[in-house]
């Protein structure tokens, strides 16, 4: 420092850096008293400093303001969307890339086909009518009367 | 490696981020976030925009995890990541009029944090063309000069540092910030 003492940080952007540094207050202490002890001889450099303070002060006063939580909660949502597992993507990229076009006429067709020759019902258990259920019960309560006639001999 | 892993918390969370701690990876967000968004507040002057990227710091972090070597100081590359994030957006938004648009939202900010702060309007109104004129004097300072200036000053970080997160020699940073504060002091003269 004791060779620098002399040098004006304004000569050069290097040295300059230690008036920055000391304005931040930032520079030792070493350094630092003897860097005033160069601005008692050298107006330029206090003249640099105080307006760096001015600049320094200024700064300090742009407050940024504060964040809310959302933040968090977007980025959570937008980490969850990242660790799904890469087939979900791929199903859903191989989902939007089916045209499903060519399967309408198809489909028509076997609607058209199932209309004009419905399918044979004969092995398929018939659902039976309210009339047939009562037409049995019928049957079943003649039978029973019958059942309750005594067959004596005349 | 090892040094640069024992010296820095922060890249040993990160190492245990890589090996899938979830909790490790809050807690970077919790001690980074802040800074981050405000650096980018400062850069892009627009919270939503500086909300938006550093979102997009974080997610880039995550997806870095794998790959990531504790080879620097952790702040070193998140910083990296959120400078070329707000230089592309930047560069991106050059030849619009981004002063105009971003007026409502920072304002009303502003004007918000003043009525807590100083209860007569003279002083309030004061403030504001302060900082109004801060802003611009910032807006104003080349990307890199205006990154360099805001690490520097609300970072806190070293020349050094500096110089790594903008890819350039230690000198050159402080000949960016001999020339950015220059601006500045001309800027901001006036406030004595």
């Amino acid at each position: 420092m004791n060779n620098r003492r002399n040098l004006c940080p304004l000569q050069s952007e290097e040295h300059a850096a230690l008036l920055l540094d000391y304005c931040a207050r930032r520079l030792d202490a070493g350094r630092g008293a003897a860097l005033e002890a160069h601005m008692e001889q050298c107006p330029a450099c206090r003249e640099m400093r105080d307006a760096q303070r001015l600049v320094w002060d200024s700064l300090d006063a742009w407050d940024a303001g504060h964040t809310g939580w959302e933040f968090n909660q977007r980025l959570q949502e937008r980490l969850r969307h990242e660790c799904r597992p890469a087939w979900i993507d791929t199903v859903a990229s191989w989902k939007e890339g089916i045209s499903w076009k060519p399967a309408v006429p198809l489909a028509a067709a076997l609607a058209l086909w199932l209309i004009v020759f419905p399918p044979n019902g004969a092995n398929a258990p018939q659902p039976q009518s309210a009339q047939q259920t009562e037409q049995i019960e019928k049957v079943l309560e003649d039978v029973e009367m019958l059942q309750q006639i005594p067959l004596s001999p005349r | 490696m090892a040094v640069a892993t024992a010296f820095d918390f922060d890249a040993a969370l990160m190492l245990r981020v890589r090996d899938g701690c979830a909790s490790s990876y809050a807690a970077l967000l919790e001690r980074h976030r802040t800074p981050v968004i405000h650096f980018l507040f400062r850069m892009v002057q627009n919270q939503a925009i500086a909300e938006e990227l550093a979102q997009e710091v974080f997610l880039r972090v995550y997806r870095s995890r794998e790959k990531y070597e504790a080879s620097a100081k952790f702040t070193t590359w998140l910083f990296r990541i959120a400078t070329n994030l707000a230089f592309n957006w930047l560069r991106d938004e050059k030849g619009r009029k981004v002063q105009e648009s971003l007026e409502d939202e920072t304002t009303s900010n502003t004007t918000k944090k003043l009525c807590d702060r100083s209860p007569s309007v003279e002083s309030r109104l004061v403030y504001e063309v302060k900082l109004e004129e801060i802003r611009v004097a910032i807006g104003l300072l080349p990307e890199k000069q205006r990154a360099a200036v805001l690490m520097h000053k609300y970072e806190e970080m070293e020349y050094s540092q500096i110089a790594k997160v903008l890819g350039c020699s230690e000198s050159a940073v402080k000949s960016l910030l001999f020339r950015a504060y220059e601006s500045l002091r001309a800027r901001l003269a006036h406030y004595g």
